[in-house]
């Protein structure tokens, strides 16, 4: 029976008590010899269990290069990934300016109203096919189109208002 | 390693220089394979694993934060991957017992012959332990981190540690006595 948890005493062998802690504990194993010799036991088994791990050498560093070379880091990925992005926002800006102004012309323009989407939507397909993660592209592409329609909403709505 | 030279390993290996990618891997590759075989406990597993990690080192390098310690990072890797292993295998070995409806022990036929019995002795008896108490045993046995390193590494909290030590101890003198008849620890 000892007379802490026995956890503690482990702390103190990996040197993990706090100051306080420790000189208690240590007074109390110069008292007590039943925890001094727990102590000691556990100290021994730790310098045993140390001692069986012994290190095997390898050397796996030709293997594991020409493993490497196959692989292509996402900062290239990245960096592809963000000219797509530019070009699909330019694209998205381009055309929907276009839009905009086809619509403005009497007549055409009431009929391509839902044209809104579809140059954001070849966008996206465009992207898809430049083996881009689809959901991304397509989530981006989503936002920018909500956004210029919401734009163009916004815009008619406060001219008929003020008709 | 050097945090400069770090920096600069990275930074090569994503410009396309993956020969600086050698480096990390002479530095590491020692501790992660060794660290494998007792977690694993068979050289070939050990081997493949080693491999897998250093690939998954090297696929994460751009998302390593060079304000962070390197080791700690490789070596939550090396743990995430090995503690993988461990859910799958348990998994495989649950299955087997269920469809035969009794213990099987795993052995690879190109288990390593190694001179040392105790060391062999106590390589199986890891085997036996629960894959968190294994972890945390060879992390402060062989590797000899501290319980703050461990604790990062392994995700738990600093006061958890000793009682992991502990525990997985006695859980592993158990496991030795009576599997093995053999009073190593």
């Amino acid at each position: 029976m000892r007379c802490f948890d026995p956890v503690l005493y482990q702390k103190y062998i990996d040197g993990e008590l706090k100051e306080r802690e420790r000189a208690k504990l240590e007074k109390h194993l110069g008292d007590c010899k039943e925890c001094k010799e727990f102590v000691e036991r556990i100290k021994k088994e730790d310098i045993d269990l140390k001692g069986l791990f012994k290190e095997e050498d390898i050397d796996l560093t030709n293997i594991i290069l020409e493993r490497v070379y196959d692989i292509n880091l996402e900062k290239g990925e990245s960096k592809k990934q963000f000219l797509y992005l530019i070009i699909l926002l330019f694209a998205t800006f381009i055309s929907s300016a276009l839009m905009g102004f086809l619509r403005s012309i009497p007549f055409i323009g009431n009929l391509l109203s839902p044209l809104y989407y579809i140059p954001s939507i070849i966008f996206a397909i465009l992207n898809r096919l430049q083996t881009l993660d689809f959901q991304i592209v397509f989530i981006r592409t989503g936002i920018i189109s909500i956004l210029i329609f919401a734009l163009f909403l916004f815009k008619n709505l406060r001219f008929k208002m003020e008709v | 390693m050097e945090r400069e030279e770090l920096k600069r390993i990275i930074n090569d290996c994503l410009d396309g220089k993956k020969e600086s990618f050698g480096k990390i891997v002479e530095t590491f590759q020692r501790k992660i394979f060794n660290f494998c075989l007792y977690f694993l406990g068979s050289y070939e597993d050990a081997e493949d694993a080693t491999m897998e990690i250093f690939l998954r080192i090297y696929k994460n390098l751009s998302s390593f934060n060079l304000s962070l310690d390197f080791k700690s990072w490789v070596f939550t890797i090396v743990r995430n991957y090995l503690r993988d292993i461990a859910r799958r295998r348990k998994l495989e070995r649950e299955y087997l017992n269920s469809q035969k409806g009794e213990e099987i022990e795993r052995k690879s036929p190109e288990e390593i012959v190694i001179e040392e019995s105790e060391k062999k002795n106590l390589q199986k008896a890891l085997k036996d332990l629960p894959e968190n108490y294994r972890a945390v045993l060879i992390f402060k046995y062989y590797m000899d981190l501290s319980y703050d390193e461990i604790a990062k590494i392994m995700g738990i909290p600093r006061n958890t540690v000793a009682s992991m030590i502990f525990r997985g101890k006695e859980e592993l003198r158990k496991i030795l006595s009576r599997g093995f008849k053999n009073e190593v620890l």
